[in-house]
């Protein structure tokens, strides 16, 4: 039996997930994405903030969930990705420099 | 034990990105409160939302859109949007004289097209529909919210120039106005069915103010009488702060409201500074908050739930953020001086409210025609008051 195969699922699914890598991964998909919706114009959707509609021709609902969409994104990619990205930077320095792993072959 | 020690230092990591990040974002989204609002002049935001809604109003197809999206949620803020346009472009025009002659012409057909809607429609065509669940206390029924409104956009106007067909349209209002709040024991007149507002009953008060120094009339007597009477009967018990609401026998019906203290608090400035001043604190304790550099107002006081409005913007759950008291806060912000947390508010505004400009034209996405308006009368409000408050001095002096 390997210690791989002793590790608890959860922690190997966490150990997965976090590497600067997949931070950095992360990120920039959450950036694409938010690129993609403010491009295809759902930022005059945002308009429910307000209590009216963001466009002409779209229907209440649709146009609150294509807001609700933006907004989601949009601190995706102004909030999470950012420290997604400062911490991806903290952990290739805790694991280059700090980490007792890092005298492992 | 490497992957505790890994998830504990990848939690870690993202812990202190997370309190780096978010105490910093608000660098990103100050602008300095210059761009927002200039003792002298037009700042760049007002010159950016000026440009827009000016530019409205050469569209008619455009505009329709606008008044269209308003009216479908709340017919009150068609009125409104265009009561803020014609109070900030005269603010603009006392600021900026050279370009008075178009802010005059737009005041001009925001002022017709209001009238004209009023005599084609009716008292009941800003209000929600609920105005016509019952029949008015006063009759003939009247709209204290339209009166008000239409009567400090035509002293406006008349305080940027004098227009000798208003003069007779503001007189004959506000002796309307005069006539009807006297009738109450709490000196107001109703908006809607038994319903009279703080907000709408201290505009009305702003137009008799200017109405006194654009004329020569003297109305000081009743305007003392009815701060006097406020103050002991409109007052919220908890917050110290104005009702927003209540019958025209003076029974409450709504405490302090975030949509409505920051514009009353403004008003007030023009008929009791220290009152005025007194209700901004009070009004800045109960619903202004801030975190990380930004700022925001609750639609309930702090200290207390109060109803919620039906007609309201949705409020964002947890930090209780309410759009249009955030809105409205710029105005007590701007009036007061209160460069904290108007700098604050503006950095909420480029963070939150998604601004979209094109071709000069400055408009918030998550707002709409009408919160455009609010947020313009902040960047310019001003001169107007001061004007005013002038004539009053140099007419007590030569009494």
């Amino acid at each position: 039996m390997t210690n791989k195969s002793i590790k608890p699922p959860s922690a190997a699914r966490s150990s997965g997930w976090i590497s600067p890598h997949s931070f950095l991964s992360v990120a920039v998909t959450l950036s694409v994405f938010f690129m993609l919706v403010h491009l295809v114009g759902f930022r005059e959707h945002t308009a429910f903030l307000s209590g009216t509609t963001g466009a002409v021709g779209v229907g209440t609902r649709l146009s609150t969930f294509y807001g609700v969409i933006y907004i989601l994104l949009y601190l995706g990619c102004v909030v999470i990705a950012p420290i997604l990205v400062l911490a991806a930077g903290m952990l290739a320095f805790w694991q280059k420099f700090l980490s007792p792993d890092k005298h492992l072959p | 034990m490497r992957c505790p020690n890994k998830f504990v230092a990848g939690s870690a990591a993202l812990a202190l990105a997370a309190v780096i990040w978010i105490s910093c974002l608000h660098f990103f989204f100050a602008n300095g409160l210059v761009a927002f609002r200039q003792g002298n002049g037009l700042s760049r935001k007002a010159q950016q939302l000026a440009a827009r809604h000016l530019g409205l109003w050469t569209n008619p197809n455009q505009r329709q859109q606008e008044v269209d999206r308003m009216r479908a949620r709340n017919p009150e803020w068609d009125l409104m949007a265009g009561s803020f346009l014609v109070w900030s472009l005269a603010e603009m025009g006392l600021r900026n004289p050279s370009a008075k002659a178009a802010y005059l012409k737009t005041m001009d057909q925001i002022i017709e097209e209001t009238l004209h809607l009023e005599r084609e429609h009716g008292i009941y065509y800003f209000l929600m529909p609920v105005a016509k669940d019952r029949p008015y206390v006063m009759q003939p029924a009247r709209n204290q919210f339209l009166d008000g409104e239409s009567a400090l956009m035509l002293a406006s106007r008349r305080s940027l120039e004098e227009k000798p067909g208003y003069q007779p349209l503001l007189r004959e209002r506000i002796d309307l106005m005069l006539a009807r709040m006297q009738l109450s024991p709490v000196l107001s007149a109703e908006s809607y069915p038994d319903t009279c507002w703080t907000f709408d009953n201290l505009i009305s008060l702003c137009a008799v103010r200017l109405a006194d120094g654009l004329d020569g009339t003297d109305h000081s007597r009743f305007l003392h009488q009815w701060l006097t009477m406020a103050k002991l009967k409109l007052m919220d018990q908890r917050t110290g702060l104005l009702l927003t609401s209540y019958t025209t026998a003076g029974r409450p019906l709504k405490g302090p409201e975030g949509s409505s203290v920051w514009m009353v608090a403004h008003c007030l400035r023009l008929l009791d500074e220290d009152f005025a001043r007194d209700q901004y604190q009070r009004a800045r304790k109960e619903f202004g908050r801030t975190l990380a550099g930004f700022a925001w107002s609750r639609k309930c006081p702090g200290s207390g739930q109060g109803p919620l409005n039906k007609d309201a913007n949705p409020t964002i759950p947890f930090l209780e953020i309410s759009a249009g008291a955030s809105g409205m806060a710029f105005i007590g912000a701007s009036s007061f001086g209160d460069a904290g947390y108007l700098t604050a508010l503006a950095a909420t505004l480029d963070f939150s409210a998604f601004p979209s400009l094109k071709e000069g034209r400055l408009k918030y996405c998550a707002s709409n025609q009408v919160g455009d308006a609010v947020l313009l009368y902040a960047t310019v409000l001003g001169p107007l008051w001061e004007k005013t408050k002038d004539q009053r001095r140099a007419s007590d002096a030569n009494k």
